[in-house]
């Protein structure tokens, strides 16, 4: 095994020295072509955003969508809830069910990984807009459903890279 | 039909020809509008981003700065209650006017001038000099700390960058023998452009300007994370667009300036001979000195992409213990070079 | 004059002028320095801080355990892993666990891009303040790939909750190994032309040079934290001091800097995401293959959480973790995060809301310096010394 590592350390390091005349003439030069290179050849990793919407990596936790079928309504997700934008409520007598609250969620995702069920899943969709708050407190209904994602989009999905840092490769939907 | 005739005349009438349209209020608008739109573009592909683009993206975002002017122009204009009221408003207004008075006598063409003057380098670089002292009045009539900061470094500036300018513009005058735009650039069409024949005057008046009209990383009467915007801290609405276009407006000025007196003035566009008066006269040569003029202003603001800004001290030590000996220098190699002319 | 153009004044000695740096300054963050300043020069500097402050200590006291998770984080956001890894290693002390060295290792990964991401931040408002918008574009952009890789891992940009008492919410996803390789490749090329954009710049370093000078001894009254002491050269580093996580397996240095002033401290920095670098290499290649879950809460998983923990990798919350009751007692756990040393003092009553949990965040330790190293500078002088602190207010207020 790896017995050779020498493990966590300090080191001492110093600045070495300031810069006379020549040296300055030549970081300004340097500097500036290297500011000339990027003009030439610039270097963008902007996401044009709402015309192009990212595909979310596997796993992200975005918006959270209830399984009315499998929720056996034990309340243990509104009891996790750290910002207490989950509450449980009669949905009809003796079926308890979760509604949610997106002004106070923080997509902690506690809820989704209390669940015993499996009842909550999240979806990669983080960006819905709302007309008013009270459309923020959504019902059993809206809860269940999935939120539509917006057409007319380009979807890109984003590749990390060695020369770019970040690259969007467009999706071709179908 | 008389009437259009009458209008295009009007138009066309010189005095009115040279102060409102070209090179006067509306070129400058122009000018100004390309060139901070230019500067955020510049900035935005060395910053990995795009700059203006939102507003007509096939323009790449062209139109932004007009969508901020008609912004500026339909904001409020407050005017603070402890402010000195009259300076206050005069200040950034009359700085604007008189940073583009040197342009009377800054030929555009041996023949497209409205005041012909024996002196008028000496007219233009004394012009040059009064908009910052309205800054520092602005600056002082706004009753604001920052503001008054900000002037104070204005001030301080003032003197280090119009000496090294005046000195620079004496070491060419001295070089060409001349105190008139007209026979510099005519002596720059026989022998050699400005440039070449002094660059370290060159060097030295690009500095100088770029200090004068804070440009990174001169930018330091206005530095925002220290004294919010300098004297223009409680400027809004028209007038704060204004005061943001005097800088500009004023490097503009120098260097057209720069053109005249480096860059050999109309050459070589100005010496063609199409026989049409206007083109001949205005429009050929005009176009190569304004745009010479903006390639030396674009040179000017891609510095922000590049630079942070100086501490004041440092923008002192520099200009007073680097670029003032230059000036000087290039003062003796004006004198070497106008011997040599001689010797040869 | 007119009764209404007079502003309230207060008498100050003669020749100084008082000016207020924040909370709204374009150059300062969620607080208020109050300088005294003599011509250009501060004399007195008094560091306001609190205009964030948010009760997190007592809100703390009302919830259960791992809710106060979301919690901490939202001090330094940027920070989320660092600022919560302490809590969580409190409350392991106290139940006497241990987490497997899976999550210990992917822990580690997790709290290198964090401290990236924190200094590149750090850095990038830094460069704000000097005037310097490329780099401030240059460091934010940059710090996308470091995000991104922890989305990744984590689920979340920023606000990961990511560690569950004796392990940690989520396996590596696949591919994460080359992905970072990858990141890492790029932020080392990034990082020669910062050399060249930022730390070598002339401008730039006429800034810095002997700006903000903290003194070995200095340093060590005023009890700062994080890269700031180390760039005085004091050996301090907690992740040496009391090795937590992976550290201790991984080879790696801590630099130190003697001189003290703004440039060592950025120097520093930028050092340390080399380091990083190098830590994050050796944990992807090294990460041992095991459980990432303490086996005491494993054991109690039913048949579902088994399910979703084998096909996702994703640990779900068992409930007997939500219900933790630790047995009475205090601890206290110390993590290096990327400003500083965070510190956690848990008590336990034996409920199921912690008794008391106390925070020193390392930000709140730097706020000191303002008031004693401002004075004798230039105004211009504040951005270089404020940035180079890399002081960070939510942090500090909690
Ligand atoms: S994600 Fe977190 S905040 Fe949102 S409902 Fe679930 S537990 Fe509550
Ligand atoms: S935890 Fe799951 S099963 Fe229980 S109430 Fe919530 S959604 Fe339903």
């Amino acid at each position: 095994m790896a017995e050779t590592t020498p493990g966590p350390r300090y080191s001492e390091r110093s600045i070495e020295e300031r810069m006379g005349l020549l040296d300055k003439a030549k970081m300004h030069a340097k500097a500036l072509s290297l500011g000339m290179l990027r003009l030439a050849r610039p270097q963008r990793i902007t996401l044009r955003y709402p015309m192009e919407r990212p595909v979310l990596s596997e796993g992200y936790r975005g918006m959270i969508v209830l399984n009315n079928d499998k929720c056996i309504g034990c309340s243990l997700c509104a009891r996790v809830c750290p910002a207490a934008a989950m509450k449980m409520f009669n949905a009809a007598p003796k079926k308890l069910r979760p509604v949610i609250n997106y002004e106070r969620c923080i997509f902690c995702g506690y809820c989704v990984d209390i669940c015993p069920v499996e009842a909550l899943y999240h979806v990669p969709v983080h960006d819905l807009v709302f007309e008013n708050r009270d459309d923020m407190v959504f019902d059993l209904e809206t809860f269940t459903k999935e939120p539509e994602e917006p057409e007319h989009v380009r979807k890109v999905k984003v590749v990390i890279d060695e020369e770019k840092g970040l690259r969007y490769v467009p999706v071709d939907s179908e | 039909m008389a009437i259009v005739e009458r209008l295009v005349d009007l138009i066309l009438w010189p005095p009115l020809f040279y102060y409102i349209i070209f090179p006067g209020l509306i070129f400058v608008m122009i000018f100004e509008i390309f060139l901070i739109w230019s500067e955020r573009k510049i900035a935005g592909r060395v910053q990995m981003r795009y700059g203006p683009l939102e507003i007509a993206p096939r323009l790449a975002g062209a139109p932004q700065l007009l969508a901020d002017l008609i912004r500026y122009a339909l904001q409020e204009v407050i005017i603070p209650r402890t402010v000195d009221k009259l300076p206050f408003v005069i200040a950034p207004i009359a700085a604007f006017v008189i940073a583009l008075m040197p342009l009377i006598v800054t030929p555009f063409s041996p023949t497209f001038l409205p005041v012909t003057t024996e002196g008028s380098i000496l007219i233009a670089a004394a012009l040059t000099t009064i908009p910052p002292l309205l800054l520092i009045l602005a600056g002082w009539a706004s009753n604001n700390k920052f503001s008054l900061v900000g002037s104070a470094r204005e001030s301080f500036l003032i003197a280090t960058y119009e000496i090294i300018i005046l000195l620079v513009i004496a070491s060419m005058s001295f070089l060409y023998g001349t105190l008139d735009f007209l026979k510099a650039v005519e002596v720059q069409q026989a022998l050699l452009w400005g440039i070449l024949l002094n660059p370290i005057a060159a060097i030295t008046y690009f500095v100088a300007v770029m200090m004068g009209t804070s440009r990174f990383p001169f930018e330091i009467a206005e530095a925002e994370s220290e004294i919010v915007m300098g004297a223009f801290t409680e400027y809004s609405g028209i007038m704060f667009g204004l005061a943001m276009g005097i800088s500009y407006a004023r490097m503009f000025v120098y260097n057209i300036i720069f053109v005249l007196l480096f860059l050999g003035g109309w050459s070589p566009l100005g010496g063609i001979v199409t026989g049409n008066y206007i083109l001949d006269s205005i429009i050929l040569p005009g176009a190569s000195v304004a745009i010479k003029a903006v390639l030396i202003s674009l040179l000017m603001v891609f510095t922000r992409a590049v630079y942070g800004r100086y501490r004041i001290d440092h923008a002192l030590k520099g200009g007073w213990g680097f670029w003032f000996i230059m000036a000087l220098v290039s003062i003796g190699l004006s004198a070497a070079v106008v011997y040599l002319m001689e010797v040869f | 004059m007119s009764q209404q153009s007079q502003i309230l004044t207060r008498r100050l000695d003669k020749d100084i002028l008082e000016v207020f740096i924040g909370p709204q300054h374009p150059g300062s963050g969620h607080m208020r320095i109050i300088l005294r300043v003599d011509g250009d020069i501060i004399v007195e500097a008094e560091p306001d801080i609190g205009f964030v402050h948010r009760t997190m200590e007592k809100l703390a006291e009302g919830r259960e355990w791992v809710k106060n998770q979301p919690l901490f984080e939202r001090m330094a956001i940027l920070d989320a892993a660092n600022c919560t890894l302490g809590y969580i290693m409190a409350i392991e002390k106290l139940l006497g666990i241990e987490p497997p060295p899976r999550a210990k290792y992917i822990r580690t990964i997790l709290a290198e891009l964090n401290r990236i991401a924190s200094h590149l931040y750090g850095m990038g408002i830094f460069a704000i303040l000097l005037g310097h918008s490329t780099m401030y574009m240059w460091f934010f952009g940059d710090r996308e790939v470091f995000v991104e890789l922890a989305e990744r891992l984590t689920g979340q940009r920023l606000t990961h909750s990511f560690f569950w008492p004796g392990g940690v919410r989520r396996d590596l996803p696949s591919g994460f190994k080359d992905e970072l390789e990858k990141g890492i490749k790029y932020f080392e090329k990034r990082l020669k032309e910062y050399e060249v954009m930022f730390l070598k710049n002339p401008v730039i370093r006429s800034r810095l040079e002997g700006v903000g000078y903290i003194s070995r001894q200095k340093a060590a009254e005023l009890g700062i934290v994080g890269p700031n002491i180390r760039a005085s050269g004091i050996r301090h580093d907690v992740r040496i001091e009391e090795p937590y996580a992976a550290y201790p397996e991984l080879d790696f240095e801590v630099p130190i800097y003697k001189e003290g002033d703004a440039l060592a401290r950025t120097l520093q920095r930028v050092d340390e995401l080399r380091e990083s670098l190098k830590i994050l290499r050796q944990a992807v290649n090294r990460i041992p293959e095991g459980p990432i879950l303490h086996e005491r809460y494993l054991k109690m998983f039913t048949k579902v959480l088994k399910d979703v923990l084998e096909t996702e990798k994703r640990v779900k919350l068992a409930p007997a973790l939500f219900n933790l009751r630790p047995p009475k007692g205090e601890a206290y756990a110390r993590v290096e995060a990327g400003r500083g040393e965070y510190f956690y003092y848990v008590v336990s009553d034996g409920q199921n809301k912690p008794y008391r949990v106390r925070v020193v965040s390392p930000s709140f330790r730097n706020s000191i310096v303002f008031k004693y190293v401002l004075p004798g500078h230039r105004v211009a002088d504040l951005p270089a010394i404020y940035g180079s602190i890399d002081y960070f207010p939510p942090e500090a207020d909690r």
